[in-house]
């Protein structure tokens, strides 16, 4: 700064030299802040941008209209010309809150003092009160260099600002989108369901017809038909059960009884579970209760336990084996069945993507969105399911990770 | 063959869509060999209707009950079937029937106690039997 105010004082040497500081054009331009004052402090001239910021009567002491406030202890022409090449500061008396920051020059030949400087500026605001703009400052102003970089800043967060503004937009019209293609899908497989039941009914009512008919080409056709059937309505329940889980619905986090839950799943599919004699092996050791969205932790379970099912070994009595381990601030639960197993190296990646089945057997109904589900689930309720183990033709091991709620633990 | 209790003399079944009380019907009659009377109606309105004008000796032991039906739904129902039920010596038992039901709904109607269970549609003749086994009144 220094250096800058002293090739200030340097061209003006070479003006007065040239020409008359009493030139106001010639030091408008150059100094658009600048106050001509005679050897008695006067006011004789002042730039056209000082003109903007203070109203500066001709011929009115310069102590009148300005307070110095650095250096120390300056009042008067005297004190002045001893620290003329010092870095002066004043303010005006008027107006206090327009401070000048600058120099004196002493013109020896023309008896002249003039000061040279700029006022200060902290900020665009700051500008704009004082009513000015970046064309009243000199060129070679280094507030100059400071206000652009300022008013580059300022564009740029505006740009930033509206592309935030942009992005918030666009975020809420997809979330929007979002949710009603959740609720389209929701709508949907909702009211196929019930055509979907009703025709799985009307084929189990025309079965009886075919049995005392005795036609086989009819037997053949009404099992395939069924088989359809059984598809579409598997389909038609996990998108329900996606749809649901996608549905923004609160549902509430509470304290939850595995154990209850595994009961409550035997209960509802035993039908299911005594036609195939599924048999159980559940030992919890007494740690059976997780935090957890209650429909959320059944649907986990319920997915495991017919995959297992469905993905029984024909030669031998299914079996399902739970047990819990505590894990630090979790419930570790390892879930195990004697089923056909997946070959895990070939297909661990893909194990829990949505609409992967891996599986050729086309005799077994299946979406691909179980699994998908289940780990969805788990996640949602700040938990974790993982394949430990599975080996073909032996069965799988999952291990479930679920927040601890119990007690003494 | 599965049959039905035999002190099980009158079922009303209550849903809106026709192919659904159809196909009831059939697994009732065809399938656990149910002898009895079975009335239909195919909203709550007249299902409580056909309450308040039946004899008591023709009340039905239970009750197959839809829950989204037009007019009256089943929630709708078992509330006004509560207001009525106590000028009936009979007890009379709800089973719900639901497509997948939530654990909240399940909830709500838990709080009922006329609602004995629930049954997915379709209706498994062997699930139903379970529900009327494990219902003390019929035992």
């Amino acid at each position: 700064m220094n250096t800058l105010y002293r090739t200030n004082i340097q061209m003006l040497k070479t003006i007065s030299n040239i020409s008359n500081l009493r030139d106001q054009q010639f030091m408008d331009d150059l100094f658009p802040f600048y106050i001509l004052m005679d050897n008695e402090m006067r006011i004789l001239n002042s730039g056209r941008s000082m003109d903007k910021l203070l109203n500066l009567k001709k011929s009115v002491n310069f102590f009148k209209e300005f307070k110095i406030q650095l250096p120390l202890f300056v009042s008067d022409y005297t004190s002045i010309k001893e620290n003329h090449s010092s870095l002066f500061i004043f303010s005006s008396i008027n107006l206090p809150e327009i401070q000048l920051r600058g120099q004196f020059y002493f013109d020896k030949k023309e008896n002249l003092i003039c000061f040279i400087g700029t006022p200060l500026i902290n900020s665009f605001n700051d500008l704009e009160n004082k009513n000015l703009q970046l064309s009243d400052f000199a060129i070679h102003d280094s507030i100059n260099q400071f206000l652009f970089t300022l008013q580059m800043h300022i564009s740029s967060m505006k740009d930033a600002q509206d592309l935030a503004n942009k992005l918030k937009l666009s975020v809420t019209n997809l979330t929007e989108i979002n949710d009603s293609l959740d609720d389209l899908i929701y709508k949907l497989t909702h009211d196929l369901r019930a055509p979907a039941v009703n025709i799985k009914s009307m084929l189990i009512m025309l079965s009886k017809h075919i049995e005392i008919e005795k036609d086989t080409k009819a037997e053949q056709l009404y099992s395939n038909s069924r088989i359809s059937t059984e598809k579409l309505l598997q389909t038609i329940e996990d998108f329900l059960e996606l749809s649901r889980l996608e549905k923004i619905e609160k549902r509430p986090v509470e304290a939850c009884n595995i154990n209850g839950i595994i009961e409550e799943i035997k209960n509802e599919n035993s039908v299911l579970i005594k036609s195939n004699k599924v048999k159980f092996k559940i030992n919890f050791n007494g740690l059976e209760m997780v935090v957890g969205v209650y429909d959320d932790l059944k649907s986990i379970f319920q997915n495991l336990i017919t995959n297992s099912i469905k993905y029984r070994a024909k030669n031998r009595t299914p079996k399902i084996i739970i047990t819990a381990a505590q894990n630090g601030k979790f419930i570790r639960f390892s879930y195990s069945d004697n089923g056909i197993g997946i070959d895990i190296e070939k297909h661990r990646n893909k194990l829990f993507e949505m609409f992967s089945r891996l599986h050729s057997d086309s005799s077994i109904s299946g979406t691909g969105i179980g699994l998908y589900l289940v780990k969805k689930l788990a996640l949602k309720n700040n938990g974790l399911i993982e394949i430990t183990d599975s080996i073909i033709d032996k069965g799988t091991t999952f291990t479930i990770h679920l927040p601890n709620n119990n007690q003494n633990t | 063959m599965i049959t039905i209790d035999n002190n099980i003399s009158n079922i009303l079944i209550i849903d809106d869509d026709e192919f659904s009380r159809m196909y009831n019907e059939f697994t009732l009659r065809d399938t656990m060999n149910y002898k009895g009377f079975v009335k239909m109606c195919s909203n709550g309105q007249l299902g409580i209707d056909y309450l308040i004008n039946t004899i008591e000796q023709d009340l039905p032991d239970f009750i197959l009950l839809d829950i989204n039906m037009p007019i009256m739904n089943g929630f709708e129902f078992i509330e006004e079937f509560q207001k009525i039920k106590n000028s009936f010596t009979k007890e009379i038992s709800i089973f719900m029937l639901t497509s997948s039901v939530s654990q909240r709904d399940k909830s709500t109607i838990n709080q009922y106690p006329e609602v004995k269970g629930f049954l997915s549609k379709p209706i498994d003749h062997i699930a139903l039997l379970n529900l009327i086994e494990n219902n003390s009144k019929f035992e």
